[in-house]
């Protein structure tokens, strides 16, 4: 593996490589994945949202060779489509021709969850501060993303806003920081919170509908070998207007959230049973309903520095 | 009492009891997750703690909570020891 960093590269060579036979090969967390496309958006989101990851090498071993492209065929001509390539198989039907970075987004996570055994994968954005882990599991259209994108902005390490692996042997997080999916109006919201975030292109009418990555920080994507102990659980919901509120949840009732958010807890059978008994153990558990993201920020910083709100258990 | 956390029934039962008002067993047979009532997990704890020598009194104690978890399709079978 090399020392250098995407960044290093200019972005016509980063749309020559994507091009090219070999891919561009980066390190993403515990993978390394091999990107292909011939692109230019698709490029151009790489060349900015990945800048701070590590380039490998086109000897180093990759874990997903993945690309996104065109498919042949008269339809290119009057309604583009592209299409997700994992290993030259394309495991999804073609989207419309303007969301090939969140494609290639979605396909590199789904290889993650699909394929990574090795881990037991929660559908939640994953965060630590003070060395413990935030887990927010919680289905799309809650507002888990958008509280993720505040807290990594207010103090909080990114290790994933979508996937968090817990490894089986330590119990600990892995990390898996990449670009930070917004959806709608949880773009402008943190445009307005955070004006020097860098943004990818707006992708417009896709099944969650507008949708655009940001670059994470490049502090996360550093410390990508720094794992976490699990700290809390908690389920977040934002209902407009809503004063920011955590709620204890009982750890029977958070255990079977985190069995509903796993993506391979069968594939473990009663190792995956024991394993997130383990999480449950260390971790308070809580709802969550938050209406307005400062307020929100606020409140989990003081839940992290042991200042837990009213009512709360203290950690 | 104090609550156990984690416990075996028996080779196919595992639980999971914080001592909340639910517990969550794990039926190995069947690779299924349920959530279940406190009172039955205590009951099951308190089977897993007894001797040998109250098997008796406990698996009448314990009955009415196995054929509960049985009728409701979490078991398919009394689980034995």
């Amino acid at each position: 593996m090399t020392s250098q960093t995407l960044s290093s590269l200019s972005s016509s060579a980063v749309a020559q490589r994507l091009r090219s036979r070999q891919g561009l090969s980066l390190r993403t967390g515990p993978f390394a994945t091999q990107m292909r496309s011939p692109l230019p958006e698709v490029a151009r989101s790489v060349h900015t949202l990945y800048a701070d990851f590590p380039l490998l090498s086109d000897q180093d071993f990759v874990d997903f060779r993945v690309g996104v492209h065109r498919p042949a065929g008269l339809r290119q001509f009057w309604q583009p489509q592209v299409v997700f390539e994992l290993d030259g198989k394309a495991p999804f039907n073609p989207l419309p021709g303007d969301q090939g970075f969140p494609l290639l987004e979605w396909g590199m996570n789904w290889c993650v969850y699909g394929l990574c055994h090795q881990y037991l994968t929660l559908h939640a954005a994953v965060l630590e501060r003070n060395g413990r882990a935030l887990i927010l599991p919680a289905p799309s259209g809650s507002g888990k993303s958008t509280l993720c994108a505040g807290l990594l902005f207010g103090g909080w390490r990114l290790l994933s806003d979508e996937l968090t692996l817990i490894c089986p042997h330590q119990g600990d997080i892995v990390p898996v920081p990449r670009p930070v999916s917004l959806k709608n109006q949880s773009i402008a919201v943190i445009e307005k919170l955070v004006p020097q975030v860098v943004f990818g292109s707006r992708v417009h009418e896709t099944t969650k509908g507008v949708v655009a990555h940001f670059q994470p920080p490049a502090e996360a994507v550093r410390g990508a070998d720094e794992r976490a102990l699990p700290g809390w659980v908690v389920l977040p919901k934002y209902v407009p207007e809503q004063p920011a509120t955590l709620t204890p949840l009982e750890k029977s009732r958070a255990f079977m959230h985190l069995v509903e958010n796993a993506f391979n807890y069968d594939v473990f059978g009663a190792e995956g049973f024991q394993l997130l008994g383990s999480v449950i153990d260390r971790c308070p558990c809580f709802s969550f309903e938050y209406g307005h993201l400062p307020e929100a920020v606020q409140l989990f910083n003081r839940l992290a520095d042991g200042q837990a709100p009213a009512g709360t258990p203290r950690a | 009492m104090a609550v156990r956390t984690a416990y075996q029934v028996s080779p196919g039962l595992l639980v999971h009891d914080w001592g909340d008002s639910a517990a969550v067993v794990f039926v190995a047979g069947m690779g299924t997750t349920h959530l279940i009532d406190g009172s039955v997990a205590a009951a099951l704890a308190a089977w897993d703690d007894a001797s040998p020598d109250d098997d008796e009194a406990l698996d009448a104690a314990l009955a009415p909570h196995i054929d509960a978890l049985v009728q409701t399709g979490i078991l398919q079978e009394r689980p034995g020891r």
